[in-house]
């Protein structure tokens, strides 16, 4: 008896032994084969003089292989246009530039998972896109620092320099100095969240909309208070997204975070080069008293914070309030289902505050693409910048752009002699020929999420409704563009440890950020908040990243 | 026995307590149901607490109108039906010889099976192993295979197996019956209930399982109800998805979460019923008898 339990001791500590073993071998051939690839790409600096490529690439040259290839790549199937195999899309991409697709499709719900599944097992697809977060996959090792790779891409050049995007490209820098994304870039911000307005009811209870563009909350204020009394209805304004859309809007003019944006709560002080905890300044307080007091007025329903979206959203459509919170994609949604046929859908500007009439959209940068170390494994490193320069026109020519989200000219759209895009008319998209029975995206596969962003101000424009346009036009015209604040570049060990002090210290300061604006906490009370917030680590997070951005400043050119 | 009174007290206050556990049990169900079947307006009012108000059955109408439902419904029964049997079958036949005290071997087989229970693989060499060494992605095999033998299960059959007599067996080998024809003519019949518990153990897992499939399924039609019943809750698939228009979208939108939740459990229910005494039975085969 005794000497089975001692044998079956010894084997099972033996297997597990040699189970260590096999994965910490298995670990270090990965990294082994990872090695020569970098020393070669250091090396390998000139580009067009190599003789006898066997394709077409170049900045505004349409990128074609004389050899069919295939690219494996995922993509995020999104429900309302399915994938269908027989899309135009992917013949019209193979007639110019003779490659084809391996596809990994997920269905979008899961898309997150699979990347994740797929990239730590060593799975996946050379290309990776619909990436927001590429920062969880930087240690593991499987993807490429495509920095490195970045001067093979002429058409990303040329939208970097044209557009001066270095300052943006800056805040995807990891630890290590290099970035690990393809980010798409727009030319301009977007429009971004702003207030869907009643302009009918507006302009009736006696509101001058002509200067809307020049607002400030407080204009805001007065506005919606006339409503108020025109109407007499409970409230003005019944939010959705749990006001955090509006918080983070409105946080912008007063210099504090909130809402969508709070994120570690820090602003950056361009005047003295300093990071500083902007949510238990004199500035938050005013902030927080400003909804503070529309709430205390009626003019806010305080269950914007804690509301299902559906029930702000029947509430508006119902005619029981006058402004929600949106962007302009929502507001062409919300126009149709409105229950009074005279309703008027407006979008006006974000109002300015305190700090200004500033712009609320600042990121130039939207999802992206990962490029896995499979592809350089695979295809070697000529065959690796090949694909790089595809990927290059693509995503960041405006020739691909234009096909990935209008398609065939002549099929799908016609252009006229200064370039305006026209879509066909028995083709609908994005509001557009809303009586059309062909959808641009379910039929014909463009204008799809996976291929169609990024560009120009002018192609951007022209998936616009007039409406849209004009509101993206006051945007650009009445607001400032904010400076960026540069990256808090940690190594892992660093981020980590101010993930552990700013997830307790925002909770806390979003939870009193509601508690004061609904009036929960008294006003008398922000001393001690402040004291509060410091208690939970506001100024040792402040001075860790004072710290760490001291030793990086070289490396952001500061 | 006469009753004292002290023991009908307890009687009543154990009864009291039992229907409170009752009612807290059952209410988030009676609410989902009430919630399904009323208006939308109803439900943002908060109107709604044990029965539906404004009566309306225009979300299921629309969810059933659909014929990707029924699809991934089939899905769904195919999974747990294939599942179940391989489940069974494999526990059964893995849990006899292990009830065999007289097997030396089982002296390392049966901590063996125990240290599946407490310690894994994860998620990563799960993947690794189903996906790619085994070749399994996008079939039924991923959903049904990896998951068939639960340590747990094994235990539990083990147990009930070594429970019975072995004066049978050895009766029905002086009888000339070989060890298959003991293990399928004497120990399965009389193990019902455990059997039964085993089954219902399985099927209500494989049909509930979305994880599996959401990892190791690619194709669409391939789903199970459990994945399609997720995306709809995840506000991903928005009403007019689903096949509704968009003045229905608006009426629909509160409850067609519930509609899709009582739709998607409703056979387990219906099951359950039926299967109930051998469950109350099962649970204590588990466990020693003197």
């Amino acid at each position: 008896m005794k000497r089975f339990s001692r044998a079956m001791g010894i084997i099972l500590s033996v297997m597990v032994v040699l189970s260590v073993m096999a994965a910490c071998s298995g670990n270090n051939n990965g990294k082994g084969n990872n090695k020569p690839a970098e020393s070669n790409a250091a090396t390998n600096a000139t580009q067009s003089e190599k003789p006898a490529e066997d394709y077409a690439f170049g900045e505004d040259v349409t990128f074609h292989s004389n050899e069919p290839v295939k690219y494996s790549m995922m993509y995020s199937d999104h429900e309302a246009y399915p994938y269908k195999q027989d899309w135009r899309l992917w013949s019209a991409i193979k007639e110019k530039t003779n490659v084809q697709f391996d596809l990994a499709i997920t269905a979008r719900t899961e898309y997150e998972n699979q990347k994740s599944l797929l990239v730590n097992s060593g799975d996946a697809p050379y290309i990776i896109p619909k990436t927001y977060e590429e920062g969880a996959f930087v240690a593991g090792g499987q993807i490429v620092p495509i920095s490195d790779y970045v001067q093979y891409m002429p058409n990303y050049q040329k939208a970097v320099k044209n557009w001066g995007m270095e300052e943006d490209l800056k805040a995807k820098l990891q630890a290590d100095g290099k970035y690990y994304v393809l980010p798409g870039m727009w030319e301009a911000p977007g429009g971004g969240y702003s207030y869907i307005i009643r302009k009918d009811i507006f302009e009736k209870a006696g509101v001058d909309l002509s200067k809307e563009a020049t607002w400030t909350y407080e204009d805001f204020y007065a506005a919606m208070k006339k409503v108020k009394e025109f109407t007499g209805k409970k409230y003005v304004l019944s939010d959705e997204f749990k006001g955090e859309s509006t918080l983070n809007i409105a946080a912008v003019e007063y210099g504090v975070t909130a809402g969508w944006g709070k994120a570690n709560g820090m602003r950056f002080n361009h005047n003295t080069n300093q990071f500083e905890f902007a949510d238990n300044t004199q500035d938050f307080k005013d902030f927080v008293s400003y909804f503070n007091k529309l709430i205390t007025e009626g003019i806010m329903d305080p269950e914007s914070f804690t509301q299902e979206d559906d029930a702000a959203k029947s509430k508006f459509f119902k005619g029981d309030t006058f402004v929600i919170n949106g962007n302009y994609q929502l507001l062409a949604d919300y126009q149709t289902k409105m229950e009074d046929p005279d309703a008027q859908l407006y979008m006006i500007t974000q109002p300015g505050g305190p700090k200004g009439q500033l712009m609320v959209e600042t990121s130039r940068l939207e999802n992206g693409i990962m490029i896995s170390q499979n592809a350089l494994k695979d295809l070697g490193e000529e065959g690796f910048i090949k694909m790089l320069r595809f990927v290059d026109w693509l995503w960041y020519s405006d020739e691909g752009q234009t096909l990935s989200l209008w398609g065939v000219e002549g099929e799908t759209y016609t252009k006229d002699a200064s370039g305006n895009i026209t879509l066909n008319p028995d083709i609908t998209y994005n509001g557009m020929n809303p009586t059309a029975t062909k959808l641009l995206n379910a039929d014909y596969g463009f204008g799809g999420g996976v291929f169609a962003y990024g560009g120009t101000s002018k192609l951007r424009m022209s998936k616009m409704t007039d409406g849209e346009k004009d509101f993206v036009s006051r945007v650009l015209n009445n607001r400032e563009p904010r400076k960026l604040a540069p990256p808090i570049m940690g190594t892992p060990d660093e981020s980590e440890q101010l993930n552990l002090i700013s997830k307790p210290l925002m909770d806390f300061v979003s939870t009193m950020t509601l508690k004061f604006i609904t009036g929960q906490e008294k006003m008398e009370n922000f001393d001690k908040y402040v004291d509060q917030v410091k208690a939970n680590g506001s100024d040792r997070y402040t001075q860790m990243a004072n710290e760490i951005f001291g030793k990086t400043k070289s490396l952001l050119g500061y | 026995m006469k009753e004292t009174s002290s023991s009908r007290i307890f009687q009543g206050i154990n009864a009291l307590i039992m229907t409170l556990v009752v009612f807290f049990t059952l209410y988030p169900f009676v609410y989902l149901i009430a919630q399904s079947f009323s208006s939308e307006a109803a439900v943002y009012g908060g109107k709604v607490s044990f029965y539906p108000v404004d009566f309306t059955a225009l979300t299921y109408k629309v969810i059933l109108s659909k014929p990707d439902f029924f699809h991934y419904y089939g899905n769904t029964i195919l999974y747990a039906a294939v599942g179940t049997l391989i489940a069974v079958t494999a526990t059964s036949v893995m849990a006899y010889p292990l009830s065999k005290d007289k097997l030396r071997l089982n002296k390392f087989f049966i901590p063996f099976v125990l240290f599946t229970m407490y310690f894994g693989g994860g998620l990563i060499p799960n993947y690794i192993l189903v996906a790619k060494t085994l070749d399994m992605r996008d079939t039924i095999w991923a959903l049904v295979i990896p998951g068939a033998i639960s340590a747990f299960n094994v235990i539990l059959m083990k147990t009930f197996f070594a429970s019975l007599p072995n004066e049978l067996e050895e009766s029905a080998k002086v009888d000339g019956l070989d060890v298959y024809g003991i293990f399928l003519r004497i120990t399965l019949p009389l193990s019902k209930p455990i059997l039964a518990t085993i089954t219902l153990f399985v099927i209500v897992g494989i049909w509930n399982s979305w994880f599996d499939a959401s990892l190791y399924i690619q194709s669409k039609e391939k789903w199970p109800v459990a994945l399609y019943l997720r995306q709809v809750i995840e506000t991903a698939i928005s009403p007019t998805e689903i096949g509704a228009s968009s003045e229905q979208a608006n009426q629909i939108a509160a409850t067609v979460k519930s509609a899709a939740m009582v739709l998607t459990s409703l056979p387990i229910i219906c099951i359950y019923p039926f299967v109930q005494k051998y469950f109350v039975q099962g649970m204590m085969i588990g466990s020693v008898k003197g």
